[in-house]
């Protein structure tokens, strides 16, 4: 029984920091087509930038790394991205490559390869069903699952979600109703990359930080995206979960390495079934118009 | 041999290898062993980036991690030296696995539907897990702190043994795949994945014999590099030496093999003359280079150059695959009369998208030679029609065949191969490639001798790309490429959509002079009525995803039922 909080908690945790990614990865790619491969790189500068201003509030810090995100991705998408859609997704694709790079270098000229580490702004730890468990991982899990929610609802219950949703289902028509294609491709990048920001920003304390913090995390967070109906933007989010369990599976019963290489297996066995994200309803014609577009 | 032998290697070709081979064969007079150490382990690298680039430059495949397989091969050659086996063992052996592992990536990730940057994600989780488990394996690979691999050869005979097989690896690769009929798939590919399909190329197959051979030839790099380094540590196989490679390529120019080598020598030389002093801002000041090179020019340096020397446009289209059409041995198309099989067949097909049921049981089947054009309001389900016939829809019912094979189940590529050509409402062409370029690759693929037509006459041009071309001349290079490449069936979809009066009754005689002449059957949707009775034996109306009626024009267009639902004549 307890083994089993304690595993669920795990699960919980992960669920948190998988989903803000999954999400925001979904969100750029739906409306891209492209992964943004320099999703884990966000992470890391969100981690990063937590412990660059450690003088300030946690709260605080928390909000200017929000900030931070906001910028460099808005800056990003303007300087780099913006010029290279007509080009075809290889260059997007090379060019957010790019990005992770520079970002990952950065990160290494100024604070050096050696990790570093954020102080837990709450100590302590609280009983959970039998189960001493860090305060604030379960706070972290809770503040990130209330921020998908929030991002979730926005996007399905406001008038700006739906210019969202429209533009990404077909960006042409959209445009021609009055939306800026400009503007919400360079909203979604700025959005679903901050969501990365937040999550390195939030598990910051749990995190060794080093420059290469963030690579390892993209394989995951696609998987996510791939583990539901192609062009959902809400499924990622059940997808993060369905990544928790079996990533926190796996290293119950094995060493990293050992989970690492199984995980890969089943990426590459799901993306072998399954090439464009499985669908749970049986022959879907969204997933072969799709595809013809493209 | 030596026919073939001449096609592929011009005189410039021979030029260059035996300059190269010769000024690689002078260097050691000249250098010092410093600067020697340097060349060696830039033509090492550059045989990395020249691998990596026969999946990227060539096929378009994209990879971020292929450290993974360089690390399978130096590893290899390590480990064996680590344990007295002969490193040529251990090198092979790190070559087949990573021929191994890029199959498995490949088959996943290269799938027909598999979305483009799926090889992205995968090829970074496999370059993060080789060097985790590099990290880890202690017992195999001494774990961080690497395995150090003595060179038994001292520094003149290392560069000499490094260079000769770099020389050789290179001069073999190009001549077999880049020079022969894959590394004309590949560009095919790369540039027009769908008219590719449609002329019979595998696309799927095309590209992961790219990715094989890319893996293999990085590995060796690897192999080989292993002595060269000194030490094989976890970050060969790692994301930077990852990102490394893709650095060089770029910087040097995609699809070319001095780009691979310049950015390879240009990236390492400064990388010792810079490396220390700058230290990590060095690869920073790498990372923004690749930025303004990907940004600004996506050629490279070579690419840059060529544009200054004014290359001609069809060498620098082509990007060394040999473009020029071959007089193989085809099999002249077999007699049409008297075969009493259908060209083509079409049983009870029933085809839905979603909810929406858009064929509802359609029988159909054409003759050798037979011309039927199918004709039916907007949304009758016409081009869906020829879609399936072609293979890009699966029916949820029904049975396809070509003449006598059930090939319902079979992919667009296998199709073509049994003679199915396919016309696209937007003409499908090779935008990249000049259009004699163009008829040059559906000839090599063909099927048949070409019908002759002057239609190909003034498509035998390389003085401007496909791209530049009108859309009513890209309908007439598609169909010009689609004759040249003998089809024994060809669909067409609004052939003479964006023409001239004159010049649409015009192609509907072509059409016809060519089904007559060489047996083709044509099955054409068509709005125009006119060009219709110019062309059709049988004029099929589709309505509601149902066969309303069938037979001659005159019957039709005297049909009640037709001239209500078509005609809107009540």
């Amino acid at each position: 029984m307890e083994s089993l909080v304690t595993f669920g908690l795990a699960v919980l945790h992960l669920f948190g920091f998988y989903a803000l990614l999954a999400v925001g990865l979904g969100l750029v790619f739906g409306q891209l087509g492209v992964v943004n491969v320099a999703h884990g790189e966000f992470v890391m500068v969100g981690a990063y930038v937590m412990y660059a201003l450690d003088a300030v509030p946690f709260v605080l810090r928390l909000a200017l790394a929000v900030g931070v995100g906001l910028v460099l991705s808005l800056l990003a998408e303007w300087t780099i991205l913006r010029k290279l859609y007509s080009r075809g997704m290889l260059a997007t694709l090379l060019a957010m490559w790019g990005l992770a790079i520079v970002l990952r270098q950065v990160a290494e000229a100024v604070f050096g390869a050696t990790p570093r580490s954020v102080p837990f702004p709450v100590q302590g730890s609280v009983d959970v069903l039998g189960v001493r468990y860090p305060t604030y991982r379960l706070l972290v899990a809770v503040v990130s699952l209330l921020v998908v929610g929030a991002v979730l609802l926005v996007i399905y219950r406001t008038s700006l979600g739906l210019k969202l949703r429209a533009s990404i289902e077909n960006r042409d028509m959209a445009a021609v109703l009055g939306i800026s294609p400009r503007v919400m491709i360079a909203g979604t990048f700025a959005v679903g990359t901050t969501l990365a920001v937040l999550a390195g920003a939030l598990n910051s304390p749990t995190l060794g930080l080093t420059p290469g913090l963030g690579v390892a995390f993209l394989a995951p967070a696609f998987f996510a995206v791939l583990m539901v109906r192609p062009g959902s933007i809400a499924g990622p989010a059940v997808g993060a979960l369905l990544v928790a369990l079996l990533s926190s599976l796996l290293r119950t019963y094995f060493t990293e390495t050992v989970a690492d290489l199984v995980f890969f297996a089943a990426l590459v066995v799901l993306i072998a079934v399954r090439p464009a994200g499985l669908s749970w309803r049986l022959p879907s014609w969204l997933t072969r118009s799709s595809e013809r577009v493209a | 041999m030596t026919a073939s032998l001449g096609r592929r290697v011009g005189g410039g070709h021979a030029l260059a290898f035996v300059g190269a081979a010769l000024l690689l064969a002078a260097a050691p007079f000249v250098l010092l062993p410093y600067p020697l150490t340097l060349l060696t382990l830039a033509l090492v690298f550059g045989l990395f980036a020249f691998g990596l680039d026969l999946a990227w430059g060539r096929a378009g495949v994209v990879s971020i991690g292929h450290a993974a397989f360089f690390g399978l091969g130096a590893y290899g050659s390590a480990i064996a030296a680590a344990r007295d086996v002969p490193m040529v063992l251990g090198g092979a052996a790190g070559v087949g696995i990573a021929v191994l592992v890029a199959l498995g990536v490949g088959l996943a990730g290269l799938g027909r539907r598999a979305l483009p940057s799926t090889m992205a994600v995968l090829t970074l989780a496999l370059t993060l897990a080789m060097s985790q488990g590099a990290r880890s394996w202690t017992w195999l690979t001494n774990g961080t702190n690497g395995l150090v691999v003595l060179s038994d050869s001292g520094v003149v005979g290392t560069y000499y043994r490094t260079a000769a097989i770099v020389l050789v690896t290179v001069a073999l690769v190009w001549f077999v795949v880049l020079r022969g009929a894959l590394g004309r798939r590949f560009v095919a590919i790369r540039i027009n994945e769908q008219r590719a399909e449609h002329l019979g190329i595998d696309p799927r197959r095309t590209k992961i014999v790219a990715f094989l051979i890319s893996a293999a030839v990085s590995a060796l790099a690897g192999a080989v590099a292993a002595p060269v380094i000194g030490l094989v540590s976890p970050s060969a196989a790692g994301i930077v030496m990852s990102t490394e490679v893709l650095v060089w390529l770029a910087v040097g120019g995609l699809g070319t093999i001095s780009g691979a080598f310049l950015g390879a020598g240009l990236v390492t030389i400064g990388d010792q003359l810079l490396g220390d002093v700058l230290g990590s801002w060095y690869l920073l000041m790498m990372g923004v280079v690749f930025l303004l090179v990907v940004r600004f020019a996506p050629e490279g340096l070579v690419g840059l150059a060529r544009a200054a020397l004014r290359r001609p446009l069809r060498e620098r289209a082509a990007g060394g695959a040999l473009l020029e059409p071959v007089g193989a041995s085809l099999t002249p198309r077999p007699a049409a009369a008297g075969s009493s099989e259908p060209a083509i067949g079409a049983r009870d097909v029933e085809k839905g998208f979603g909810a929406v049921p858009v064929i509802q049981g359609v029988d159909l089947t054409v003759a050798p030679g037979e011309v039927v054009c199918l004709i039916g309001p907007n949304g009758a389900g016409k081009t869906t029609f020829l879609g399936v016939l072609a293979g890009e829809h699966r029916p949820e019912r029904g049975t396809i065949w070509i003449a006598g094979d059930d090939v319902t189940t079979r992919a667009p590529h296998e199709r073509a191969r049994r003679g199915l050509g396919r016309m696209f409402q937007i003409p499908s062409v090779f935008l990249d490639l000049t259009p004699r370029q163009n008829l040059a690759i559906a000839r090599s693929e063909g099927l048949h001798p070409p019908v002759p037509l002057p239609l190909y006459d003034r498509f035998d041009s390389d003085t401007m790309l496909a791209r530049d071309l009108s859309l009513a001349d890209r309908r007439a290079l598609e169909l010009a490429m689609v004759l040249s490449w003998g089809p024994e069936i060809l669909l067409l979809d609004e052939p003479a959509a964006g023409l001239s009066h004159e010049d649409s009754i015009e192609l509907a005689r072509t059409l016809r002079d060519v089904a007559e002449r060489t047996g083709c059957s044509l099955v054409a949707v068509e709005h125009d009525m006119e060009i219709v009775r110019e062309m059709a034996d049988r004029v099929v109306v589709l309505a509601d995803g149902r066969i309303l009626v069938e037979g001659s024009m005159d019957e039709i267009s005297a049909h009640d039922e037709v001239r209500r639902a078509y005609l809107g004549v009540s």
